[in-house]
């Protein structure tokens, strides 16, 4: 027996693996992950002759397969410890923050981002007195690993652009590490208010600091540390209100419904980030009930997810503000939907990672 | 299907190896046949006709020889190489016949754009070798048919290789050999190959898909890992199906020895992809004559090689080139008589290992001038500038697992195992490599979805 034990431990590990998927089969959703898990396909004729049968089962294998987030982990630690890898799926750690890489390179993303909202400004935002854009830049920004690091350079085509038409709100300086999650690329909402307020001194729109009160919602693990099956490195989830919040309203300005401005049973859902503004959305409106259309101006915000955490603090400064995610409409029925007025502000705020692909924009 | 994903190494393997156990000698490689088919139309269905004409073709050109007259035995060999290069000069070539043609006589002819055949310049040498051996009557023709097709289509070997001689696993197949011996070792093979393919070349792979840029440096370490990868990647799949053909009951010759540690050019061809070169040595050098001739005719024999396998390797000017670029360092190794090393053995290797990389530029390139831009821009000591952060963090993050690859890629990890006495403790270590690889490879393949197979092009 002792001379076939290298057969036995071949096949158990062998049998143990193609158990396994028995009791993973009914998953659907990776916790860890927070991502729907790819399922089964159907065994047709059609789906074998193309091929595509062997590829999908092959990710629903490779997704279902038993212990598979330690998995997960054991190969990070392996080319992390072993090879000796600083990043490993794209991301690197320092001081119990994760870093995604990030390395701008080309210009021309940029550039085609610049001229997509240079268009969407001459359809719709013209008649808009004050017009402002930032870029957001990511974590890695931030980090003290020597990294290859941004080429800002490459921007001054986009900054020529959107500075044809808007003022820049340089938020680079404002920023550390510690706006940004730990384990996630996006911003804590409990610590960017100095920033909000800074933006709306900046658009003359003089605010004076609230009481905030924090609520905390629990522990979570943002996309970077799940890019790294992390267990170690989580963040607390925690959203801020005031007294004056609750006159505010939220809503989908697609679908007319009104939406919770942080939900908080958010945890048990895939995207714990999703607590702010209902996740993502195309087009909402957060409106103070006294709003009064002639005279107050309103904020369009043209953004991406960073907003979400960010808006709610821009309602010191305005009782309403439209939010425009255009990965999510069509620019061409964009007009069915706002109304700009001479009193109004636009406000262009978009992550580097977001404006580095502009194919995502609508 | 790839060796190295989750269906075929949780289902395929292990079903298709329990049901070869279990069923009769007899009926061996009847099993063996029905697995290889459904494993190849798993991968390619639109070509499984194809890898079946190929096989029945070469069968029934065996068959027949018993029954033809001597004249008639040369037209049906010449015809069915005819047949057999046509097919691979159709599927393979013909696309890049009619782009040359095009660019020369300024023509404006339909390409087809027909998707490669897996597998096909592996099998198409396999079957013409079978029928030149027969031919030679070096090899009795096998009569019976599901021999014959688990000689061609056995899984492990179909579509990367080794290309097997039929007279290597003739007995093999026909006597099968179903000791349990030979399954510990072909699972210690396997295992050993599939840590190559997944935690070495596809990790290189995906270093080397980072580094971007334009610096001295970075094409040198861009090259260091292609080589690498491109090294892991091939021996892996050769190691994993020596090791199925192990588990299956049939030895295959090896495909590489450590050919980073030759010591010229000549003897980097003696350690990498040997099956191919043997079928070039057997089928076209020593037919032209091989080397008991002129130098002149010795320089164009080599050249005929070269050109030839340059243009296996894919239908593009690159490989051609890279053909050329291997001949003419074989040429000025024969005239300089560097071929047999005597004194300052490590220097060579150093030597032959820095052209070796700096070939495979040409060969990883699509486009021939990128590739010789790259090496001019490698040999410009001034131009590797590690003071660019790029290149500085590039180096930084993967010198390790260079080092690391390089060392695995010489003997000495083998030779130190080789000096353990203790034979438990020799067992121990296999069975503690088995698992750390299953798991690290398993973990890898359900992490990751970088899982190319660089050879598969060919």
């Amino acid at each position: 027996m002792k001379k076939y034990i290298l057969s036995f431990v071949f096949f158990f590990i062998l049998i143990l693996g193609s158990v396994g998927f028995y009791f993973t089969s009914k998953e659907t959703v990776s916790q860890t992950e927070r991502r729907k898990l790819y399922p089964y396909p159907k065994l047709t004729v059609q789906e074998l002759q193309s091929g595509d049968y062997l590829r999908e089962l092959e990710q629903a294998l490779q997704d279902h397969f038993i212990f598979r987030d330690d998995l997960k982990h054991l190969q990070y630690q392996f080319k992390h410890t072993i090879l000796g890898q600083m990043v490993v799926n794209e991301r690197f750690c320092e001081d119990d923050y994760i870093f995604r890489l990030f390395a701008m390179k080309e210009a021309e993303p940029f550039k085609q981002s610049a001229l997509y909202y240079q268009n969407l400004q001459e359809q719709y935002f013209q008649k808009a007195a004050k017009q402002y854009y930032s870029y957001i830049p990511n974590k890695d920004f931030y980090s003290s690993t020597k990294l290859p690091q941004f080429d800002l350079s490459v921007l001054a085509d986009y900054q020529q652009i959107m500075g044809s038409f808007s003022q820049e709100i340089n938020l680079d300086n404002q920023l550390t590490r510690d706006h940004y999650y730990q384990s996630d690329l996006h911003w804590r909402h409990e610590k960017i208010a100095p920033l909000a307020f800074d933006i709306l001194q900046q658009m003359s729109r003089p605010v004076t600091e609230p009481a905030f009160i924090a609520h905390e919602l629990g522990y979570f693990v943002g996309s970077d540390g799940r890019a790294l099956a992390s267990k170690k490195i989580q963040d607390a989830l925690i959203y801020q209100t005031w007294p004056e919040l609750a006159d505010y309203e939220l809503v989908d300005l697609v679908t007319q419904k009104p939406l919770t401005l942080y939900d908080t049973q958010v945890l048990e859902q895939l995207d714990p980030y999703n607590l702010y503004l209902a996740g993502p959305q195309a087009l909402l409106s957060l409106t103070h009930v006294d709003f009064n259309p002639q005279s107050d101006p309103t904020l369009y915000l043209i953004r991406d997810s960073y907003a979400s955490s960010l808006a709610p603090y821009l309602t010191h400064g305005f009782k309403r503000i439209i939010l425009i995610d255009m990965r999510y409409i069509d620019q061409k029925v964009l007009g069915r939907f706002i109304d700009v007025q001479e009193q109004d502000t636009v406000y262009y705020l978009n992550a580097l990672l977001m404006l580095s692909k502009p194919e995502l924009l609508r | 299907m790839l060796f190295s994903s989750i269906t075929f190494l949780y289902f395929f393997l292990p079903f298709s190896l329990l049901v070869y156990h279990l069923t009769p000698t007899k009926l061996k490689n009847s099993v063996i046949v029905f697995f290889s088919l459904i494993f190849f139309y798993l991968g390619e269905p639109d070509y499984l006709y194809l890898l079946v004409t190929v096989a029945s073709l070469s069968y029934f050109y065996g068959v027949s020889q018993a029954k033809l007259k001597p004249s008639q035995k040369n037209l049906v060999f010449v015809l069915t190489l005819v047949i057999l290069f046509a097919l691979l000069f159709y599927f393979k070539y013909f696309d890049f016949f009619m782009l040359s043609v095009n660019s020369l006589f300024k023509t404006q002819f339909n390409l087809k754009k027909i998707a490669l055949p897996l597998g096909i310049s592996f099998y198409i040498f396999q079957a013409s070798s079978y029928v030149i051996d027969v031919y030679r009557e070096d090899v009795q023709a096998e009569r019976n048919l599901i021999n014959y097709f688990a000689y061609l289509t056995f899984f492990p070997q179909l579509i990367a290789g080794p290309i097997v001689r039929y007279q290597d696993v003739q007995k093999d197949i026909q006597v099968k050999n179903n000791a349990l011996s030979m399954v510990e070792s072909g699972i210690l093979r396997f295992v050993l190959g599939l840590g190559k393919k997944v935690l070495l070349a596809n990790a290189l792979g995906q270093y080397g898909q980072e580094i971007t840029g334009t610096t001295g440096g970075l094409y040198w370490l861009s090259a260091l890992t292609f080589t690498l990868q491109l090294y892991f990647d091939f021996s892996g799949y050769s190691d994993m199906a020596i090791g199925m053909g192990q588990m299956f009951g049939i030895q295959f010759l090896e495909n590489f020895n450590y050919p980073f540690m030759a010591t010229s050019i000549s003897d980097f061809w003696r350690r990498w992809h040997i099956s191919l070169g043997i079928w070039f040595k057997k089928y076209v050098y020593i037919p032209l004559g091989g080397s008991r001739v002129s130098v002149k005719r010795l320089i164009f024999n080599l050249a005929v090689v070269w050109f030839l396998t340059g243009l296996w390797h894919g239908a593009a000017f690159n490989f051609i080139v890279w053909g050329i670029m291997m001949w003419m360092m074989i040429v000025f190794e024969k005239v300089i008589g560097k071929d047999r090393v005597t004194r300052f053995k490590y220097v060579h290797i150093i030597v032959t290992f820095i052209l070796i990389v700096l070939s495979f530029v040409i060969f990883k390139n699509d486009s021939l001038a990128q590739g010789l831009q790259q090496i001019k821009i490698m040999l410009n000591p001034w131009a590797f500038n590690l003071r660019d952060s790029q290149t500085h963090y590039m180096w930084r993050n993967h010198l390790r697992f260079v080092i690391i690859a390089l060392i695995l890629a010489t003997p000495l990890v083998k030779n130190t195992y080789f000096q353990i006495k203790s034979e438990k403790l020799k067992m121990s270590i296999n069975v503690l490599f088995v698992i750390s690889v299953m798991l690290l490879s398993t973990a890898s393949l359900v992490n990751e979805s970088y899982n190319p197979f660089l050879y598969f092009r060919f």
